[in-house]
């Protein structure tokens, strides 16, 4: 019997379309201008992320994540903690039309410090409901990376210490879920060892936390039987940019919880819960998976805040549906 | 003529108009207050390009919001969705697709005209490219992106012979989406041939902000004249492609960086313009900067095409060449 539930992959937007909703974007400008503080914008990145956990919340979703609202790009964040890189240019991110400042590898990596952790713990304060962490992984911050010499999957490794000492941070401050975001992995056709030995790594440090890993913007259909044995609690497929990968998932047995992104963070189209529902318990049936999260298939970030209450809904309803709900 | 200079598409708004766009939004004043202060602000930037001596113009788009938006705006079928994010603490709103795609009448020819007669320096005709539109917008109607792309392009083909028609002799076709899904070249090539099959007017295309290694030399296959590319920003890299699979095109050439507040000193320019004739004939080269303009202030923008122009012009004499 599979449980179901359901929850969003991670970013959630950070402004709408009400000036009452605008209050991050105002405030970093006026910080631009000089006409606000360091602590006026971390006073809106807070309130910020304490909406999106209301809407998640009221949605009925489990776990909910901060949206990631006071990310300026999934790579930067991460790396504006590290030594050994200086950020470039405006690179695109995947195929989407938004753009991370490129990283330029310059020496040793070294953490500085937690970079994450401060946030996760606000958000663990302001909500009612378990909160996930989400990082982003080695491979995925090594592929944007420019580096002059040894290549994608020395400067990964050398990554993985700190990132699994970040992992560990969050443990220690009480996450309940930490996922490491690997979209770079749609572009593999192979698993590489380096996200094998990192798993390794961040599993031996997450202590009672569920370690989840995350694919997205397209399909992993020929990784799908070495995620699956990973020694992680948890994997995140997209399955509408990737829904090439549905065929070796519905082929394979997951030991681990399956968050399945079946509701487009994309489009604004919006999806019949009923079918959602169908796509999950068929997932879940072919899979023997005990818990199944149905969730987006990416950040819903590409969308307008409105329609992703929406798409909220949507997670929601499939998820009762799908556990048999009227 | 060689090294001719131009530019990508778009200008800063000054404030005044940027404050009369929120205003205008509001209802706080009338569409035809907002026009005046837009062709207030195009002429003025019709007045420095020939100021400093710039070869072929854009009107700069102080009309348009988005480079996308702008065409939903005025396409049957199509609505602007909400707010979100392009990256920092930028954000804007995409065309979403809701129906059969419709053009009721020329958009960007009015425009074109008035400003044309403003100057005696060739105007660009300026559309956001098929491709790029469909990957830009939510789609709501169409049964899959090719499907969307070619009802973009069918319009787009009849905007731009609108434009050969009214005496536009360059017209751009923008595809920055192109640089985003390799796979998909052969549908951008598809769909941006629809709209320049036969166009009497020389053709180009801009693109950024992206992983080229993935797409060339395959964007040669491009059915325009001339490609214009971003080239600053990711710190000269094509030159070494273009060193292993000639350039065959006219390409337009970015020398100064757009996302940076930082003036480029002009020796640094002119290094980027010698660099780029190391691989492109001086013929076959124009120059521009990285991309539109329109993240930068008035100042800004100001400065980095002054250094762009004068820039060229010294390597000119450098070389030679006339303009």
């Amino acid at each position: 019997m599979t449980a179901f539930s359901a929850a969003i992959l991670n970013g959630y937007p950070r402004i709408g379309d009400a000036p009452s909703e605008q209050v991050l974007r105002r405030t970093l400008a006026k910080r631009d201008g000089g006409e606000a503080s360091d602590a006026d914008v971390l006073t809106a990145v807070e309130s910020t992320a304490e909406a999106a956990i209301r809407e998640q919340e009221s949605a009925g979703l489990s776990p909910v994540t901060d949206g990631q609202v006071a990310w300026p790009d999934p790579v930067s964040h991460l790396l504006r903690g590290l030594d050994g890189f200086v950020l470039g240019g405006l690179i695109r991110w995947f195929d989407t039309n938004t753009y991370i400042r490129q990283p330029e590898r310059t020496g040793r990596v070294r953490r500085r410090g937690p970079v994450t952790v401060a946030a996760f713990e606000h958000a663990r304060r302001v909500a009612g409901r378990p909160v996930k962490a989400v990082l982003t992984g080695p491979w995925t911050l090594a592929s944007h990376t420019r580096v002059a010499d040894g290549g994608t999957e020395a400067l990964a490794r050398e990554l993985v210490p700190s990132i699994a000492e970040e992992v560990r941070a969050l443990a220690h401050a009480g996450a309940t879920q930490i996922q490491i975001d690997e979209p770079s992995l749609t572009h593999e056709a192979a698993l590489p060892d380096v996200v094998r030995e990192a798993a390794a790594s961040f599993a031996a440090g997450k202590g009672p936390s569920r370690l989840g890993l995350a694919t997205y913007f397209g399909g992993v259909s020929a990784l799908v039987p070495d995620l699956l044995a990973l020694p992680v609690d948890f994997l995140a497929f997209d399955l509408v940019q990737g829904a090439a990968s549905l065929p070796a998932l519905r082929r394979a047995r997951a030991p681990m919880t399956l968050y399945l992104g079946l509701v487009d963070a994309r489009n604004t189209r919006l999806e019949d819960p009923a079918a959602v529902a169908g796509a999950a318990r068929d997932v879940a049936q072919a899979t023997g998976a005990a818990e199944v999260v149905v969730t987006t298939s990416n950040s819903l970030e590409f969308l307008p805040r409105g329609r992703a209450r929406d798409k909220l809904a949507v997670l929601a309803k499939a998820a009762a549906l799908a556990g048999g709900a009227p | 003529m060689t090294l001719l200079t131009t530019h990508v598409g778009s200008y800063p708004k000054p404030p005044e108009l940027q404050k009369a766009r929120t205003r205008h939004s509001k209802g706080e004043i009338t569409a035809e207050r907002l026009h005046d202060l837009e062709l207030a602000a195009t002429k003025d930037w019709i007045a420095f390009q020939e100021e400093i001596g710039l070869d072929i113009l854009v009107d700069g788009e102080q009309y348009r919001g988005d480079m996308a938006t702008y065409f939903a705006e005025n396409l049957e079928g199509a609505e602007v969705s909400g707010l979100v994010r392009s990256y920092g603490n930028r954000f804007y709103k995409k065309p979403v697709v809701t129906g059969e795609l419709r053009r009721s009448g020329a958009i960007t020819v009015d425009w074109w005209r008035t400003v044309q007669e403003w100057t005696e320096r060739p105007v660009k005709g300026m559309l956001t490219g098929p491709y790029t539109m469909m990957d830009w917008s939510f789609d709501e109607h169409y049964a899959s992106r090719r499907d969307c792309a070619l009802a973009f392009a069918r319009i787009l083909r009849d905007e731009a012979r609108d434009l050969a028609r009214a005496g536009a002799s360059w017209i751009q076709i923008d595809e920055p989406a192109l640089s985003a899904r390799a796979d998909e070249l052969p549908l951008v090539v598809e769909a941006l041939g629809v709209v320049t099959e036969g166009l009497a007017a020389k053709t180009i295309t801009h693109t950024c902000f992206g992983n080229y290694e993935k797409l060339y030399p395959g964007m040669l296959q491009l059915p325009v004249d001339q490609i214009d590319l971003e080239m600053s920003n990711s710190g000269l890299d094509m030159i070494e492609l273009f060193r292993k699979h000639p350039f065959t095109k006219e390409i337009a050439f970015g020398v100064v960086d757009v996302h940076t507040h930082l003036i480029e000193p002009k020796e640094l320019v002119k290094e980027r313009i010698r660099r780029a004739l190391e691989v492109i004939p001086p013929q076959r080269l124009y120059i521009d900067p990285d991309c539109g303009l329109k993240t930068r202030t008035v100042d800004e923008a100001k400065a980095k095409m002054r250094v762009l122009v004068e820039a060229t012009r010294e390597v000119r004499a450098e070389i030679g060449a006339k303009a």
